[in-house]
């Protein structure tokens, strides 16, 4: 395992790039509505506190959407590059180069959470309370232990296109149980899908409050299912046969 | 008294499920023993199951039925707890990482660090011809760069098993004796290492080993010195594998397998 620990650096180095672009795509996107709120603040129709809990909420959905292309190709671009095989003869766990890449992802993933929230505290200087930076993080951590898990899981399914999939199947069935309650017994399966919870938790943090139970417990469940099930279909599939 | 196998396998098959068409058949009851320290050459044709046994007996493919046995292990378990040397067919890399990147990356999993490491990737580069271009990436290689930076990986930290699928391809004339050189050192600096190669290049693949396993329609068809006259070997292989077709097509069985991998 100490080779893996000391390849860290080294994938969390390959997602750079991505996380870069995604700090950017990031901040243009939660551009717009810190303008409205902060127009809106100096109008007089929002406190601060109001402007920074849309904020927040603004962040963790944006955090689902980017946790996935960040950490596209855990197990399947190893697969066809052919490093999977060259790891997998080595005297290294098989799913632990799969494991290896879902920490780096989220390491990558918190460290772009903690500089989109630093940018956001910039910007929104004066007006209210900032968001929480080690809130960030844990934030981060917590929505990339769910959307990436299921990134992991896909990534081992699929040879490619797991990161649009993988962000569909975490956000839409949170999306649709948003919907009117006559939704019929799919939209109350779908509603199982703990990204709401999830996103809660997060926006909690982000904001400096601590999480309640039930909003953590449900993805942190779901979370260990997946890369528990990712993990042991990466060790059969991830050496590329 | 002859001594256990290092490497055994027993009536190995393997079918490739392939949508909307029948299975390829890869392995179809193959059998072989690998003495510690011996060198065997897989010969036979394409879609023979070369490719699928070298996987199989690194781990790296779960065969249907029949025994596979490394170092008395499962083939997995035997990688994991003592590493297999893999040069793949084609040599495929990261196409981003550079040249050194790919083999400081490799050297990490094999356990090496700090100056080991550094020492050990430099030598490799040396001993391969490629520090010159240690600083390009991978994905620029022609295939026989590509052929010598895999064999870079396997001296990082040499294995009591190398497992080389056309390690000849792609390679020029000169680096073609290298490689022979490059494998003799190996196998001299201990003498329990055993090498399985799989090639095409009958004359040149057939002055590395000791023996030539011929393969067809996923079996073993006959196992011949590799010190008899190339020409006579050749007219062997090539019997051994048209005696092997005309069984292979009478038992129903189909080749083609290997592609399908």
């Amino acid at each position: 395992m100490n080779g893996l620990a000391r390849l860290l650096p080294r994938l969390v180095r390959d997602r750079a790039r991505r996380t870069l672009a995604a700090g950017v795509l990031l901040l243009l996107a939660m551009a717009p509505a810190l303008r409205a709120g902060r127009s809106a603040y100096s109008e007089g129709w929002v406190d601060g506190s109001g402007g920074a809990a849309s904020a927040a909420s603004l962040l963790a959905l944006l955090l689902v959407v980017a946790a996935p292309w960040i950490g596209e190709g855990i197990v399947s671009r190893p697969r066809r590059d052919g490093f999977g095989a060259l790891a997998a003869c080595r005297p290294v766990p098989r799913s632990g180069l799969a494991l290896a890449g879902w920490v780096a992802a989220g390491l990558a993933v918190a460290a772009l959470a903690v500089g989109v929230a630093a940018a956001v505290n910039g910007a929104w200087r004066g007006i209210g309370p900032p968001l929480s930076l080690p809130g960030a993080a844990l934030a981060a951590a917590l929505l990339w232990a769910w959307a990436g898990s299921a990134v992991l899981l896909l990534s081992a399914l699929l040879d490619r296109g797991e990161a649009p999939l993988a962000a569909a199947a975490v956000l839409l069935p949170a999306l649709l149980a948003t919907g009117p309650s006559s939704g019929g017994p799919v939209v109350e399966t779908l509603a199982l899908v703990p990204t709401r919870p999830a996103l809660r938790a997060a926006r909690a943090v982000l904001a400096g409050a601590p999480a309640g139970t039930a909003d953590l417990l449900p993805p942190l469940v779901g979370a260990t299912l997946l890369l528990v099930l990712g993990l042991a279909l990466a060790a059969r599939r991830g050496a590329g046969r | 008294m002859r001594s256990e196998p290092f490497v055994e396998l027993v009536a190995v098959e393997k079918r490739w499920r392939r949508p909307l068409r029948p299975d390829g058949v890869a392995l179809a009851g193959l059998s072989l023993e690998v003495a510690p320290g011996e060198r065997v050459l897989l010969a036979g044709p394409n879609g023979a199951g070369k490719s699928t046994l070298l996987a199989v007996v690194a781990g790296l493919v779960r065969p249907d039925a029949g025994l596979v046995r490394v170092g008395g292990l499962a083939p997995a378990s035997y990688a994991r707890a003592r590493g297999v040397g893999w040069l793949a067919d084609g040599a495929p890399f990261p196409p981003e990482l550079t040249v050194r990147e790919t083999l400081v990356r490799l050297a990490l999993l094999d356990g090496l660090s700090g100056r080991a490491l550094r020492r050990r990737v430099g030598a490799a580069l040396d001993r391969v011809g490629l520090a010159e271009r240690r600083a390009e990436r991978a994905g620029s290689l022609s295939r026989g760069l590509r052929q010598r930076l895999g064999v870079a990986a396997l001296l990082l930290r040499p294995r009591a098993l190398l497992l080389l699928d056309e390690p000849l391809a792609g390679l020029d004339p000169a680096w073609r004796v290298e490689l022979r050189s490059i494998l003799d050192e190996l196998c001299r600096s201990d003498p329990s290492r055993a090498l399985l190669l799989a090639s095409h290049e009958l004359g040149e693949a057939a002055r590395m080993v000791r023996r030539v396993a011929v393969v067809a329609g996923g079996r073993t068809v006959d196992d011949l010195p590799a010190d008899a006259d190339p020409r006579e070997l050749e007219q062997r292989v090539l019997a051994a594998i048209r005696g092997g077709s005309t069984r292979h097509r009478g038992s129903g069985d189909r080749a083609g397998g290997e592609e399908a991998a």
